[in-house]
């Protein structure tokens, strides 16, 4: 009986596994041949992503020194150091809000040693194009009349992620949206990704402000 | 030689997976939001079809009639995999992140398994295979005309560059779910349009493949249609 025709339980089994088996050995092999590119690919985005916050001058890899933590409202939050010839220059702060329009939205935020925010970028978010995405994106737009032109240095300017510039977090009460009462000016129709952005910066700060001596105790050896 | 390529064109435009088989539309709607978005989907589809159309045309002989579906989906999940990992490994973040979940979900693409049932199973792997790169073809352009409409008409840019510049609020019903419904419908109008004034001009009555025959369908009546009929 030929193996297309057959209708044997256990060659059927046998094919199929084998079949498994080899795409199996074929995805194992191609995850370890991606496996370094795609380590340095994240790298890479976390460095520039590091290098966008306007942060001083440093010489260390902050990443391989960070440190996870739980903030004040149960977020997770990862305390990157960064340092110039061992001291303590700034801090970068990563920190994800789950209160999304959808999903999660992770900010990362510079902090000066005594807690001031050198700047807010947003790494990761899934808001709706064109309202939610509003807050959480810099972009320079390319237009047809620019469009060989080089980009413009430095951070592109977003109203709202700018707004956080040179403040601090305050250690009592929270920060809100004036929809809320509070003093922030945010998108109309983007209420959820203002609240979830302002929600994260915060409990940022505020972990920061918690665990900063951890780091800085390290410095004194 | 000839046939090769008359395999590869008749993906993209005679038998183009989107416009005229009407497979593979959930992509198509979801990953249109812009002309690179789409883009990049329909290169991975690509990608993914053509690689399965060979092997799949290669063990075609061999795989037992009772468990070809499974196995054949086997190995097109298998190539998707790859291809999400060489999509982390070496796409710009933005596509990968922006794409997301979708990349996974070409597995359960019926255009994938529909050519692996229609193409590949009966025919040789060259041929196969330049059938799959052909209909890759059509689904990466369909896909980027629909994601190039769609950026065009809500916030006046194709591939990122503003094409209006003074252009600055966005339109969130086209670059929202229901605009791609929208575009791809007007698309597939368009598309019909011109085929039946071709076929009539050509002496023909033009026939609709199945899928998209009015005549066949019973929530409205073509009368002029049948009077036609009735001619030839």
């Amino acid at each position: 009986m030929k193996l297309r025709d057959s209708e044997n339980v256990f060659v059927l089994g046998g094919f199929l596994g084998i079949t498994a088996l080899i795409s199996g050995l074929v995805l194992a092999l191609v995850f370890q041949l991606t496996r370094k590119p795609v380590e340095a690919m994240e790298l890479k985005s976390v460095q520039s992503s590091l290098k966008m916050l306007n942060l001083p001058q440093f010489d260390n890899n902050p990443q391989a020194e960070e440190r996870r933590f739980l903030s004040p409202a149960g977020f997770p939050a990862t305390v990157l150091p960064v340092r110039e010839k061992g001291k303590i220059v700034a801090f970068a702060v990563k920190c994800a809000s789950p209160n999304g329009y959808a999903g999660d939205v992770e900010i990362t935020a510079g902090f000066t040693p005594s807690g001031k925010i050198t700047a807010v970028l947003v790494t990761r978010h899934r808001e709706t194009p064109g309202l939610g995405s509003n807050v959480c994106e810099r972009k320079f737009t390319k237009t047809i009349f620019n469009i060989f032109k080089p980009l413009p240095p430095g951070l592109p300017p977003n109203r709202v992620l700018d707004r956080f510039n040179g403040l601090s977090v305050p250690a009592e009460g929270s920060w809100k949206v004036k929809r809320d009462g509070g003093e922030f000016d945010f998108i109309t129709g983007a209420t959820i990704t203002s609240r979830a952005v302002l929600e994260a910066v915060e409990q940022a700060g505020k972990t920061l402000a918690l665990r900063k001596n951890e780091f800085i105790k390290g410095d004194r050896r | 030689m000839k046939a090769l390529f008359a395999d590869m064109f008749k993906g993209i435009w005679k038998e183009n997976p989107v416009l005229v088989l009407l497979l593979g539309t959930c992509p198509t709607l979801a990953t249109t939001s812009s002309a690179a978005n789409g883009f990049a989907m329909g290169m991975a589809t690509t990608c993914v079809l053509c690689g399965s159309n060979v092997v799949i045309s290669c063990i075609a002989s061999i795989v037992p009639q009772k468990i070809r579906i499974p196995v054949y989906i086997v190995v097109i999940a298998t190539f998707v995999s790859v291809v999400d990992m060489l999509m982390k490994a070496y796409a710009p973040p933005v596509i990968y992140t922006s794409l997301g979940i979708f990349i996974p979900l070409i597995v359960v693409n019926c255009i994938v398994l529909g050519r692996a049932e229609a193409f590949a199973a009966k025919n040789g792997p060259l041929r196969s295979a330049f059938d799959g790169i052909g209909m890759g073809l059509g689904f990466a352009l369909t896909l980027t005309l629909v994601g190039a409409l769609r950026e065009f008409f809500s916030s006046g840019s194709i591939f990122e560059v503003k094409i209006i510049t003074c252009w600055t609020t966005d339109f969130l019903l086209v670059s929202a779910a229901p605009g791609a419904f929208f575009i791809l419908g007007i698309i597939l109008a368009v598309k019909n349009y011109f085929a039946s004034r071709a076929a009539v001009k050509a002496g023909k009555l033009y026939i609709p493949p199945a899928g998209l025959d009015c005549r066949r369908c019973q929530i409205c009546k073509l009368e002029k249609d049948e009077e036609k009929t009735s001619d030839f």
